[in-house]
């Protein structure tokens, strides 16, 4: 039984900032649930004031516009991953948002929310961090815009304020001479929430060596995080590197990360799971790059 | 006392005007004020799939839907699925490769099924296991699901 709440319904933009400026700390949004429901059964949603983001049909959309991807916050997790142009000009999210629950659950939850939950394990935030995604929010007093990186304070926690929303997420979108790749680890193949899971970006060089590489990392840190000594091993491999070499890059990941114990994994394997999970994402990514162009 | 509200769903083809309260779930209004007792309800929580439904041709839990996000929207349930009192193709494929044990996962597959079917007529074996990744069978009869869908999609368009 769903505790009793006050329920607001808003259209467009204009009337979801009017209603978050009334309620403030009092509302939770609500767009496609599949967090806040569980949490409303389980009695852990204090506030008393509904807001439902999703009937703002204007909220959703996946584009292009002089090489920067704009996605909507209320773009579901299904369109994510059918998107051609994310496909295209950001894959790391397009495959994050397709490993994301089950069928069902891609189907009603939303990016905005995956963002603005600020969940460690959430899916699509390794990828937005490699893409050095920003994060657009807007309240009635103006629009802002965060570095992704720069989103989240915590489990859970994020920069937003109770009269904001988070309105949009954009990227420069990768190009021929990028790739980006998305794996994750859980206690099954679906329907699970990630025990670890890792997104990387790779630029080329004109000889096929890797001049810029990003990698970042859910579920093994209060927030998701980047890895600059991880990244820096990936930058001194050689064009089309050995599996053990790729392996032995990986490996620093088992320092750079600060993982906990939880009901979900141990620290100890939470380490382990990082570096195979990125040695196998990084070396399917290399195998594949060098077959382009 | 939780807000009453009135919303209208279109349910298999018929308009249901339903008064309700805000906190109740569309698997609860489809169950407890409409009496469609084919939508189960399993773990509550969205991962066991006994409750999913087709709402504006998207599969989804009905039980993390609130009835009230779904006002003016076109659900099909298992209800929907015969016609004339005869199975539909999907229907009658799990009946005839005995895809059925205790038969409570049975309608939140076959919807999700439905779903899939719709948007890909002829699905190769991981594309139905991927489809039907979000429904639970606690009788774990998952071979003769995937075989019953497989020889659906035979059947298809």
């Amino acid at each position: 039984m769903i505790k009793d709440f006050e329920y607001h319904a808003a259209h467009d933009l204009t009337e979801a900032l009017q209603l978050a400026e009334r309620f403030g700390s009092r509302k939770r949004f609500v767009c496609g649930g599949t967090d806040l429901m569980v949490r409303l059964k389980e009695g852990l949603v204090n506030e008393d004031v509904i807001v439902d983001l999703s009937h703002m049909a204007a909220f959703s959309y996946v584009r292009e516009e002089s090489g920067i991807i704009h996605v909507g916050a209320g773009t579901r997790h299904a369109d994510l991953a059918a998107s051609p142009v994310l496909l295209q000009h950001g894959s790391a999210l397009a495959a994050a948002a397709a490993k994301v629950g089950g069928p069902q659950i891609r189907n009603m939850g939303t990016v905005g929310g995956n963002v603005a939950n600020a969940s460690p394990a959430g899916d699509t935030i390794p990828a937005l961090v490699v893409l050095e995604a920003t994060v657009s929010i807007a309240s009635i007093r103006g629009v802002r815009e965060v570095p992704i990186i720069d989103f989240f304070t915590g489990p859970g926690r994020s920069v937003l304020k109770p009269d904001e929303l988070v309105t949009e997420i954009s990227f420069r979108g990768t190009g021929p001479q990028e790739v980006t790749a998305f794996g994750k680890l859980g206690s099954r193949q679906a329907m699970t929430i990630s025990t670890a899971n890792v997104a990387l970006f790779f630029r080329f060089g004109a000889d096929r060596h890797i001049v810029e590489a990003r990698i970042a990392f859910g579920s093994v840190a209060p927030t998701v995080i980047r890895a600059p000594k991880t990244e820096e091993m990936f930058r001194q491999l050689p064009p089309a590197p050995s599996w053990d070499a790729v392996r032995g890059a990986a490996q620093m990941a088992w320092k750079e990360v600060a993982p906990i114990d939880d009901l979900r994994a141990s620290a100890v394997y939470r380490r382990e799971a990082v570096v195979g999970l990125l040695a196998e994402a990084a070396y399917e990514t290399l195998a594949r790059g060098a077959h382009e162009g | 006392m939780a807000s009453e509200i009135r919303i209208v769903l279109n349910i298999n083809g018929t308009e249901y005007h339903v008064t309700t309260q805000t906190n109740s779930t569309l698997a609860e209004v489809l169950r407890e004020d409409l009496g469609l007792l084919g939508t189960k309800i399993g773990c509550n929580k969205g991962e066991c799939g006994a409750c999913t439904v087709i709402m504006n041709s998207r599969s989804v839990t009905s039980c993390l839907v609130l009835a009230v996000q779904a006002d003016g929207a076109t659900i099909t349930t298992i209800e929907g699925l015969a016609k004339d009192g005869k199975p539909s193709p999907v229907e009658q494929a799990f009946i005839d490769e005995g895809a059925i044990q205790c038969g409570f996962c049975t309608p939140g597959m076959l919807m999700s099924t439905e779903a899939l079917l719709a948007s890909n007529p002829h699905p190769t074996e991981a594309e139905i296991k991927t489809a039907l990744e979000g429904n639970l069978c606690r009788c774990t009869g998952y071979a003769k699901i995937v075989r019953a869908v497989q020889k659906a999609s035979q059947h298809h368009g």
